[in-house]
C-alpha cells in the first residue's frame, strides 16, 4: 500500500507539526514560512507516520490519499 | 426583518475584562499573532482551576504531545462515528421528546436554546467520555452543571460577581464529579487496565477523551487533569455551537423572508453549509481570545508589541472587515465571495497551534476538495439545521427570541420555535 502525499500551501499556517511528527516527509519551507513534502509518496513504513500528520493539522491542510491499487 | 427588532441588535464592544490591553482588531494582524510563535496563550487567567493545564493553554512540546494524543479523537473514521452513531440518533430522539410536548392545538412548540444545548450536551458527552447522558431526566441534570461548569471556566465573559461565579462553579463541579463523572472514570480506567492485560480489545474500547487519557496516562498529570480537560471538551463543544446555532436560525429567517426563492434550500446541505460559515463569520463563540507576547515583536504592519504584553484580539470587527468580505460584510448572505475561500468563516476558530481541534466536528470534511469529498460529513450545524428544518422548523412568532444578558458572549437565552412538521 502506497500513499500520495500533499500540503494545500493556502491552508498551510507553518504550525509546523507535521515536521516534528513525520521529519521523513514534511520539511518547513522556511520563506514561505509553510510546510512543504519532500516525500510526496511513502510506502507502508511511513502510512501511520503521515496519516498522523494529516490528523494533526490544525488546519486540515495535509490530505494523504491511498493508492489502493499497489 | 426580525434582527432589526430593536430588542435583538447587537454590536460588539470591549468587555472590561480586555480594557485595559491592547484590542487588536484588523484581520490580518490577528492571523499574523495566532501564527506566531512569539506569543503565547493568555485566555483564561481567572478560569484556571477549571480549564488548567488543558489543550486550551497548553504552548510549546506540551501542546504538541496533548494535542497529538487528542486528535486521534478527531481523525476521518471517528467523525464518521460521531456523526452516524452520536449525532443523528440524539437529533432524532431530541426530536421524538419534542413530539411528546404537543399541545392541545397540536402545536408542537419548543425553545431552540435550551434543545440546542441538550443536543450537544449529548454529542459532547460521547466525546469527552461521560456515560448515561442519553434520557431526559439525566440530560436535564446534566446540561444544567455543565452551563454552571461552563458559565465559571469563562468567567472571564461575565457580567456577574466574577468570585461568585467561581465559588457556584466550583459547588457545581463537585455534583457533577459524583452525579457523572467518577463512574464514567472508574469504567475507563477498569478498561485500560483490561486492555493492558490483554483481555479487552482497541475495537472494544469507548472513543473519548477519557479513555484515551487513562490509556496514555503521563505520571506528570495530576489526577484532576482527566477532569479539568473532559469538561473543557464539554463546555468548548457546547457554548460554542450551541451559540452559533440559534444565530444560524435567526439569520436564515430574516434571509427567506427577502429571498422567497431560496425557501426550499432549507433542507439542502450545500445551501446550509454556506449559511452555517457565513453565520459563524459575522457571530464568534468567545468575545475575545487573548495572546502574551514572549518577546519583543514587531508584526508586519509595523505595530510594535513590547514582551509580556498581553493582547486582546477581536475577531467580530475584523471578521467583517469590508476590505475582504465587501461592502456590505455586516450583512448575511450564504452566497459571499470571501478572499478566503479555504476559510469562509474567517477567524472564528482562531489559528496556529491553537485553531479548534473540534472545527471539522463542527464544519464537517465534506468541503474538501480531495477525493474524499463525497464520503465527508456534513458536520454538526448542517446536520441539525437540516433535521431541524425536516420536522417544520419555524420561528414563533408571537414571542420574540432574547438575548443573553449574564455574559458578554454574542448569544441568545432563548428563542422560541414551532415545529410544524413533527
Amino acid at each position: 500500500m502506497r500513499a500520495h502525499v500533499e500540503v494545500d500551501h493556502a491552508e498551510c499556517q507553518g504550525t509546523g507539526y507535521c515536521v516534528r511528527v513525520c521529519p521523513n516527509v514534511f520539511e518547513m519551507d522556511t520563506v514561505r514560512q509553510a510546510a512543504r513534502v519532500r516525500l510526496p509518496v511513502v510506502g507502508p513504513d511511513l502510512l501511520d507516520a503521515v496519516e498522523e500528520a494529516e490528523t494533526l493539522c490544525p488546519t486540515g491542510a495535509i490530505s494523504v490519499v491511498r493508492d489502493s491499487s499497489r | 426583518m426580525l434582527l432589526n427588532h430593536p430588542q435583538l441588535k447587537w454590536q460588539w464592544k470591549a468587555p472590561p475584562h480586555i480594557l485595559s490591553m491592547t484590542v487588536i482588531d484588523s484581520y490580518v494582524e490577528i492571523d499574523e499573532i495566532l501564527r506566531s510563535r512569539d506569543f503565547r496563550q493568555g485566555s483564561h487567567t481567572e478560569s484556571k482551576p477549571f480549564f488548567g493545564d488543558t489543550l486550551l493553554l497548553l504552548d510549546g512540546d506540551a501542546h504538541l504531545g496533548r494535542r497529538r494524543l487528542e486528535s486521534r479523537l478527531f481523525r476521518r473514521d471517528a467523525l464518521d462515528y460521531y456523526e452516524t452513531h452520536a449525532l443523528v440518533p440524539v437529533v432524532e430522539q431530541m426530536l421524538a421528546e419534542a413530539r411528546q410536548n404537543r399541545a392541545a392545538d397540536g402545536t408542537v412548540r419548543a425553545d431552540l436554546v435550551p434543545m440546542m444545548r441538550a443536543m450537544l450536551h449529548r454529542i459532547s458527552a460521547v466525546v469527552a467520555g461521560i456515560d448515561d447522558v442519553d434520557i431526559a431526566e439525566r440530560t436535564e441534570r446534566f446540561s444544567s452543571l455543565v452551563e454552571k461548569l461552563g458559565e465559571a471556566a469563562t468567567v472571564e465573559w461575565s457580567t456577574r460577581d466574577h468570585a461568585d461565579v467561581v465559588r457556584e462553579g466550583l459547588d457545581v463541579k463537585q455534583a457533577f464529579l459524583e452525579e457523572f463523572w467518577i463512574a464514567s472514570a472508574e469504567r475507563r480506567k477498569h478498561l485500560a487496565k483490561e486492555f493492558s492485560a490483554g483481555t479487552v480489545a482497541q475495537e472494544e474500547l469507548p472513543r473519548d477523551v477519557l479513555m484515551m487519557m487513562y490509556l496514555n496516562w503521563d505520571d506528570t498529570w495530576d489526577e484532576e487533569l482527566p477532569i479539568r480537560e473532559c469538561t473543557l471538551f464539554l463546555v468548548a463543544s457546547t457554548q460554542t455551537t450551541s451559540h452559533s446555532l440559534p444565530h444560524l436560525f435567526l439569520h436564515l429567517h430574516d434571509w427567506f423572508e427577502e429571498h422567497p426563492e431560496d425557501s426550499e434550500k432549507r433542507t439542502d446541505s450545500e445551501f446550509l453549509r454556506l449559511a452555517a460559515a457565513e453565520s459563524l463569520r459575522l457571530h464568534q463563540p468567545v468575545p475575545s481570545l487573548l495572546r502574551f507576547a514572549n518577546t519583543d515583536v514587531t508584526l508586519s504592519s509595523g505595530r510594535r508589541i513590547p514582551r509580556g504584553e498581553r493582547v486582546a484580539l477581536a475577531f467580530t470587527p475584523a471578521n467583517r472587515e469590508t476590505e475582504l468580505f465587501g461592502d456590505d460584510a455586516e450583512l448575511f448572505n450564504p452566497y459571499r465571495e470571501a478572499s478566503d475561500r479555504k476559510r469562509p468563516w474567517g477567524l472564528t476558530f482562531g489559528g496556529g497551534v491553537h485553531l479548534c481541534i473540534g472545527r471539522p466536528l463542527v464544519t464537517g470534511t465534506s468541503t474538501r476538495t480531495d477525493s474524499d469529498a463525497a464520503a465527508g460529513t456534513d458536520g454538526t450545524m448542517v446536520k441539525i439545521a437540516r433535521a431541524l428544518y425536516e420536522s417544520g422548523l419555524e420561528l414563533d412568532r408571537d414571542v420574540l427570541p432574547k438575548r443573553n444578558d449574564t455574559s458578554f458572549h454574542d448569544s441568545y437565552s432563548s428563542v422560541p420555535i414551532v415545529l410544524t412538521k413533527l
